[in-house]
Order: C-alpha cells, then sequence, then structure tokens
C-alpha cells in the first residue's frame, strides 16, 4: 500500500515536472530572440563544464577525504560532521567572489560593506568547534555504550 | 550517511536543507529587515545606501552627472509630432501623487520606498496618447543595456506608475535618478529607468 502510494506520488511529480518544464520551454522559443536563446546555450555549456570539470572532481575529493577523517565515527557523528562543513564550504564559495570584488576597484559604494573575510573566518571558527563537539559526544557515547555493555556481562 | 561513506537520500536532503537554510539566514537580511542583524554574507545592508535605498548603477558609473544636474535638462514626452518638454520644476507644478512600491533589483536585493511624482499615464494623455499604445523610455545615460527600455500600456497606464521626483520624502539623489526617474509596479529593478531623457510614445 505504503509502495503504491509512494509510486504514484513520484509519478505525479514527474508529471507536473515535465509539463511545467515544457511550458518553459516554450515561452522560452517563442518569446525569446535568436541571440538571446545562443547566448542561453553558451552559458549552460559552460555551466555544465565548471560543474563537470571542477565542481564535481573537487567534491569528490573533499568527499574522500571528509570520509577518511570520519572513519570510526557512528554514522551520525559522521554525518553531521560531512553537513557542517558543507555548510562552510558553500558559505565560502559565496563569500570568495565578493573578497576578490573588494580587492578590485570599485566605485559603489553601498556595495561590498562587510568585513567579509573575517567573518567567514568567524563562522569556520563556529563551525570547527560545532564539529569539535560532535565528536566528542560521539565518542563519549560510544564509550559510556561500552562501559555499560561490559557490566551487564560481567 | 551510512558507515561505508555512501551518502543516503535523507543525508542529503539534509545536508542540502541545513545549507539552504543557513546561506538564507547569512544573506537574506539584506531584504528582509528581521534577518537584518545576521546578514553576514550579503552584498548590501538593508536600508543601506542614499535615503534608505541600496544603489545598483551609480551616476559616476553610468557617466550622467553633467547632464542629469544641468539646469537646462527637460522631459521629452513626444507622441509623433506632438512634444511637450517639462522643467523639473514645471513637473513638480503637475498633480503630484504617492506611490509604496519596491525596487526589486535583479541583483538579488528588494527594498520598499515612499515615491512622489506625476503619474506617467497623465503625461501621456497630455499628448493624446491612446490607452492600449506602449511607450519606449530613454535614459541621459551615454550608453548602457537598458538605456532604453519599452514600457506595455499595462504599466504605462497603472495609476502607479510614476514619473518619480521624490523618495522617502526627500528631492532624488543623484544615485537614484536625478532629476526624474520611472517607478512602476511589478517590473524589475533594471526598467525603473533613471535620470530619465524622453518619453515616446510607439505607435
Amino acid at each position: 500500500m505504503r509502495q503504491r502510494t509512494l509510486r504514484a506520488a513520484r509519478a505525479s511529480c514527474a508529471v507536473i515536472g515535465s509539463a511545467l518544464t515544457a511550458v518553459g520551454v516554450y515561452f522560452l522559443l517563442t518569446t525569446e530572440p535568436p541571440a538571446a536563446l545562443v547566448g542561453l546555450v553558451v552559458w549552460l555549456a559552460a555551466a555544465v563544464l565548471l560543474h563537470d570539470g571542477v565542481f564535481a572532481p573537487a567534491v569528490h575529493l573533499v568527499n574522500r577525504m571528509l570520509d577518511h577523517g570520519s572513519r570510526g565515527l557512528p554514522s551520525r557523528a559522521a554525518l553531521s560532521v560531512r553537513i557542517l562543513f558543507g555548510v562552510g564550504a558553500m558559505l565560502t564559495l559565496v563569500v570568495v567572489p565578493e573578497l576578490v570584488a573588494q580587492a578590485r576597484p570599485h566605485v559603489n559604494p553601498t556595495i561590498l560593506v562587510g568585513d567579509y573575510a573575517v567573518r567567514l573566518a568567524a563562522v569556520w571558527g563556529v563551525i570547527l568547534v560545532v564539529t569539535a563537539l560532535v565528536v566528542t559526544w560521539s565518542a563519549v557515547r560510544t564509550h559510556r555504550r561500552f562501559v555499560r555493555r561490559q557490566s551487564t556481562r560481567g | 550517511m551510512s558507515d561505508s561513506g555512501k551518502t543516503t537520500r535523507r543525508g542529503l536532503l539534509i545536508g542540502i536543507g541545513a545549507t539552504a537554510a543557513t546561506l538564507i539566514a547569512l544573506t537574506a537580511g539584506q531584504s528582509f529587515g528581521v534577518l537584518s542583524s545576521l546578514n553576514l554574507f550579503a552584498p548590501r545592508r538593508h536600508g543601506g545606501g542614499p535615503q534608505g535605498l541600496p544603489v545598483t548603477r551609480t551616476a559616476e558609473q553610468a557617466k550622467v552627472a553633467p547632464t542629469a544636474l544641468d539646469p537646462s535638462w527637460r522631459l521629452r514626452v513626444i507622441d509623433g509630432p506632438s512634444a511637450h518638454e517639462y522643467s523639473r520644476e514645471q513637473l513638480l507644478g503637475l498633480e503630484q501623487t504617492d506611490a509604496e512600491l519596491p525596487i526589486a533589483c535583479v541583483e538579488g536585493w528588494s527594498t520598499d520606498a515612499s515615491w512622489c511624482g506625476v503619474r506617467l499615464h497623465d503625461l501621456l494623455t497630455a499628448v493624446r496618447a491612446p490607452a492600449d499604445a506602449a511607450v519606449r523610455l530613454t535614459s541621459l545615460e551615454p550608453k548602457g543595456h537598458y538605456r532604453t527600455t519599452t514600457m506595455g500600456p499595462e504599466f504605462a497606464h497603472d495609476p502607479r506608475t510614476l514619473v518619480a521626483l521624490e523618495v522617502n520624502g526627500e528631492p532624488l539623489d543623484l544615485d537614484h535618478g536625478y532629476p526624474a526617474r520611472i517607478i512602476a509596479p511589478g517590473r524589475p529593478g533594471v526598467l525603473q529607468t533613471k535620470w530619465l531623457s524622453t518619453i515616446e510614445v510607439i505607435r
């Protein structure tokens, strides 16, 4: 019963998604001039190259390192560590272009007004502290469980 | 997340949700006052900029200061052979209308402001433009992607579409489009033409 409901929900999502995509493609092709469509194709091709050529390998590499670093941790603690690093990595990706733009000459005094490098460092500090707390808490819990098991056996 | 290092679907969803929530919390404050104290990483501050409004393109970037500050500036409203010219003082002498409208910039910020100026509809009526005509708006900018824009009749004749002369109770700052700019409901910020030069009826 549950399986059938899930399958029906997925099928309706697929149908709705395909229909919305079709509407989007229709309006794209009927309202945008050819030059804009060519620009869009170039942009999408560059996005695919950037994703598959740079982003995906980098994520894979970091993932391997995190795997290695969190070996031995219980799965929940490992997930928490991975999410914390994911949040930090994503914020870094957002902030680095701002730092680059800040370093260049710019004439608009209403943008790039923050001290982004210090704030990013502070956020990474918080991430490291929370990671340390998660790992410690996880180790304490594992140890307690181990002791309890030993005492019930004894 | 499993012990073998493979990401489970639940783990992936939790991760994406956590990163999205964090990013929103730490950047959305540039547009939402309630989150402004958490705004660590957005490029703008809520309420920052002259007259409490951010600026995407400054007068300096657009190279408009000499023409925009020239006392001989006139707004030309043209419909074929029929043309009217208005100085800023003459525009201020016409019936003024207030409108609370946001500037919603495609660069990701949005801020509400109180605008005051002449209804575009009134200026178009003065040149006897038909109610279903679109208009072409031209800025004083010597060049720029949005130097000229086209506005459909549904916007041009909306009673809240103004040739704005004031914002938040003060004459427009040069960076906000002095001597006159367009402000219309439901249009992206780049189409709210600043440093207005001509309004031309398209027939």
